[in-house]
């Protein structure tokens, strides 16, 4: 073989290849025409994922199909089609190409075997939801738990320019893993049949076996695999605070109108840590909520407890974490009672007021150092941020004098520091 | 800009490529109401420690990993120059998702050259440990440097002892020059039980994952800054020989965990892109190779190359523009000649001798000395005399070489047992070679001697002690090496 000979075999593979040869719209281009997911080889084992590779260079949008990551997304699609099964599934789908351009992803849960329904994208990933688009490797992943019989349409795309067919090549994986059979929770449909909260505005949601359907909307803020459905109707116009308590709680989010539509999200809060999720929403009187509980590894006995109840003006929107501030804290404040110690030792705690800089304070440890260094209160605070009333429990009786609050909470790495503190008051 | 905000202490904070996230497109109706305003934290536990990275004299990437249920999450990572996370000077709020198996990655600016630094990071649930890092000196410093290089880690072959050892030293970076892991199950003879055989991008993370709980390897990523480049069993045995061809998904997959796991970050043009530069003051220029994603040749039907025309340009561009005293390449396959008791390995340089002749006779020409082979794969702890033409070379004493190549031994996988003399008859250039023992490499780098140390340890038994089993000490200038007599070597 000569020197040219290569670029010349490299050529004709370069005309032969699907670069060259697309310039028209691929197979797949759209939802009828949907592809599957193949199986691949590996040289030393069976994978148990399957592949597509998308080709998008030469690809189009989809008219009248909502582009869930904003109207710029999306704008060359390929379509996949994962068959229904008998079991119900935690599908996962992964993509990505050769560049760092984050690939768009929808999936669309479908009623039934066979059915061709794009009129709302239940889970998106892509630019801008926050999570793997935006980490250092920058991919586009979903999950997705759905129930047995019911085929899911994957929508793949590209945004922005387009690139070379290289570029605009996107491999996507799809992991497949069989649920156990169950019933479904009350209310995994957005529909009639969801439950209502009762007027104790307390209702405890099962969540096991819930799973992912074609009413479920994407709220990219407030991302769960499957989720659990109830309404209700505020008696009063005003804010109302919604609560959910319990660990498989992962999102919370609050719909108005007939049906739950991306359009008419309230709010929503997505779980950051262990306490329970508050979302206050505005409510009408009368007019119908849809509460939407999100859950990812629902299994079987998981359940939330929700609350609906008046908001009060300390209500805010609270994933359940707290993260103490990389600048040191300082707390200041003062008493809140008599300040004459025969009355204030009537009441058997003592009630401050903090104002916390720098906050918030986490698992903070409070002292009340008084007279003679001695300690005459206690108590704890799992979150103080801002200004807040704390009440300690008396362990002494109170003397006059000067009494100075003493205050440790978890630093940065979880270090338990001592917390500068100029509240003091005097007792007479 | 990203609609993302990074707090920022005293020091500029340059965050992840993954600042550019774009909701500018979002419709208002969704952009408003449902897109994540900003960065959040969120709940999941810190089970795969923590690591640093590819340090520059002003950024270091910092990794961790979220194990959570969540499908997005994210993480604070807090910078601080005291191990007390007291005197903050950075802090951001890192995301993470399904689509990067939770995989934390930040690289953050505004650090300050040679100096150290701890981190932690804090999900909303856990805390990560406190790791340890250090920025490069800056350009041109006269700065000594302490190095460590390993290879081929194979976790069943035996315990990661070394590791433990390397973690211990004062070290300024550590080099991984291939085969972290290894895509196979372990014989049911071997020393620790591996049933994962990687095939998929689930199984390769869950391999990663197993390496990462060894309890030595985990306090050298916590401790040293580390950069990796990848050799076949991050992928599959010698699967750049194409025989079979290897499936793009397989590759893909492999690299793609590989990037995930490690503290290094992408170029935004080709995410796979392990080939780069470090420069460590006026020492060292570390040039990290890829040896197998651009190979061709083998069952191709097309010319045989190593490194690809673009990587082997701006490797030869890259040493000659160097100003480093020591110039060395993370090089995964042996690049000397070498004739193993009758045979050669075509899977290392030795399959490509063009290329070798082409790389080593530029260095020649240009007259760049003091460049150094720093080399995984073999399973040896070897040492050779480099030229781009072997047949005339002899004993290498004729003529100056063109650099010196360590072969930095293998963690724990299984090595040719062959004798010394044997592999010195047949390939006179060779200073020295050792089947028998694993370990690593320790280089101290100075303006005017490299001295290399080979460490080895027991990896049959867990916490085995290591010691120093050689001492090459390489004159700057000389590109020739001084072996101290072994028994002198041995500490």
């Amino acid at each position: 073989m000569d020197r040219k000979a290569p670029l010349i075999l490299a050529a004709l593979i370069a005309a032969a290849s699907p670069t060259a040869a697309s310039a028209a719209p691929p197979p797949n281009d759209a939802p009828a025409g949907a592809a599957p997911f193949e199986v691949y080889t590996a040289v030393n084992g069976i994978p148990t994922e399957r592949q597509a590779i998308a080709e998008l260079a030469e690809a189009t949008p989809d008219p009248g199909v909502l582009s869930c990551l904003g109207s710029a997304s999306f704008l060359r699609t390929a379509w996949y089609r994962i068959p229904a099964t008998q079991t119900p599934r935690e599908l996962t789908i992964e993509a990505s190409g050769r560049t760092l351009g984050v690939v768009d992803l929808a999936a669309f849960v479908q009623p039934g075997a066979g059915t061709t329904v794009t009129s709302l994208p239940n889970v998106c990933a892509g630019d801008g939801v926050g999570g793997g688009d935006s980490a250092g490797d920058r991919t586009a992943g979903l999950s997705i738990r759905v129930g047995p019989f019911r085929d899911v349409l994957v929508q793949v795309g590209r945004h922005g320019p387009v690139g070379s067919a290289a570029d605009e090549q996107v491999q996507v994986d799809l992991a497949e893993a069989a649920l156990p059979i169950g019933d479904e929770p009350d209310g995994d449909r957005a529909g009639s049949a969801a439950p209502t909260i009762p007027k104790s505005g307390v209702a405890s949601v099962a969540l096991g076996g819930a799973t992912t359907t074609q009413e479920d909307p994407f709220v990219a803020r407030c991302p769960a695999e499957a989720s659990v459905w109830r309404r209700v109707r505020p008696p009063t116009t005003g804010r109302w605070t919604f609560t959910a308590n319990g660990a498989d709680a992962a999102s919370l989010s609050v719909f108005t109108g007939a049906h739950p539509t991306p359009a008419s999200a309230v709010g929503c809060v997505d779980r950051q840590g262990p306490a329970p999720l508050m979302l206050p929403v505005q409510a009408k009187k009368g007019r119908l909520l849809w509460v939407r509980v999100g859950t990812d590894r629902p299994a079987p006995g998981a359940t939330a407890q929700l609350h609906l109840r008046r908001a009060v003006a300390a209500d805010r929107l609270d994933g359940g974490a707290c993260l103490p501030s990389t600048t040191p804290a300082t707390v200041a404040g003062g008493y809140v009672g008599p300040t004459a110690v025969k009355r204030a030792n009537k009441n058997r705690t003592v009630l401050l007021r903090m104002r916390v800089r720098n906050g918030p304070l986490c698992a903070a440890q409070l002292q009340l150092e008084g007279p003679k260094g001695k300690i005459y209160a206690r108590g704890t605070a799992g979150r103080v941020r801002g200004t807040e009333s704390v009440r300690l429990q008396r362990v002494r009786k109170l003397t006059r004098g000067l009494y100075r609050l003493r205050v440790d909470a978890l630093g940065v790495a979880a270090i338990r520091n001592k917390v500068p503190s100029s509240l003091t008051f005097r007792l007479r | 800009m990203s609609s993302h905000k990074l707090h920022v202490t005293r020091r500029e904070l340059v965050a992840s490529l993954g600042a550019l996230g774009a909701v500018a497109a979002v419709p208002p109706a969704w952009g408003k109401t449902l897109l994540p305003s900003k960065r959040r934290i969120g709940p999941g536990a810190f089970h795969d420690g923590v690591a640093s990275g590819e340090p520059g004299p002003n950024a270091i990437t910092f990794w961790s990993r979220l194990e959570t249920s969540r499908p997005r999450s994210g993480a604070r990572l807090v910078v601080a120059t005291d191990p007390g996370m007291r005197k903050v000077v950075a802090h951001a709020t890192i995301p993470t998702g399904r689509g990067v198996n939770g995989t934390l990655k930040a690289r953050i600016g505004g650090l300050k050259p040679y100096t150290e630094y701890y981190y932690v990071w804090e999900s909303g649930t856990g805390v990560s440990p406190i790791g340890r890092t250090r920025t490069a000196p800056p350009p041109g410093a006269a700065q000594p440097l302490n190095f460590g290089v390993s290879s081929c880690q194979a976790y069943g072959s035996g315990y990661f002892n070394v590791h433990a050892d390397a973690a211990a030293q004062a070290l300024d970076l550590y080099l991984f020059l291939g085969d972290y892991i290894y895509e196979t199950k372990s014989r049911a003879s071997a020393v620790r039980g591996d049933d994962i055989q990687a095939v998929d991008l689930a199984s390769y993370r869950a391999k990663y994952a197993l390496y990462r709980s060894d309890p030595g390897l985990r306090e050298l990523h916590r401790l040293h800054a580390t950069a990796h480049v990848w050799d076949d069993h991050e992928v599959e045995n010698n699967y750049s020989d194409n025989n079979p061809a290897p499936s793009p998904a397989q590759r893909t997959a492999g690299y793609r965990a590989s990037f995930e796991w490690q503290p290094r970050m992408s170029f935004p043009s080709d995410r796979q892109r392990v080939y780069r530069t470090l420069t460590y003051g006026g020492f060292a220029d570390v040039f990290m190779l890829d040896e197998r994603q651009y190979r061709t040749g083998s069952n191709d039907g097309q010319p045989r190359h190593m490194l690809g025309e673009a990587q082997m340009t701006w490797l030869i561009n890259s040493l000659k523009a160097s100003k480093a005293k020591w110039k060395f390449l993370a090089n995964q396959v042996v690049m000397a000649q070498i004739n193993y008791d009758g045979s050669t390995n075509t899977d290392a340089w030795d399959g490509y001798k063009d290329d070798r002749a082409r790389l080593l006779g530029e260095i020649e020409r240009a007259g760049i000395d003091n460049v150094v082979a720093l080399t995984g794969d073999a399973h040896v702890f070897m040492c050779s005399l480099l030229t781009s033409d072997y047949s005339t070379f002899g004993d290498g004493t004729a003529r100056k070489p063109a650099g010196v190549e360590y072969v930095t031994g293998s963690v724990t996988s299984g090595g040719k047992l062959t004798d010394e003399a044997v592999i010195q008859k047949a390939s006179p250039w060779n200073r020295e070679y050792n089947a028998a023992d694993h370990g690593y490499a320790r280089l101290g780098i100075g303006p005017d001697q490299l001295v290399t140390d080979y460490m080895a340890s027991d990896i049959t038994v867990p916490n085995a002690g290591t010691a120093r089993i050689e001492r090459f000490t390489q004159a700057a200038g000389t590109n020739t090496v001084q072996r101290e007599p072994p028994a002198a070597a041995r500490v």
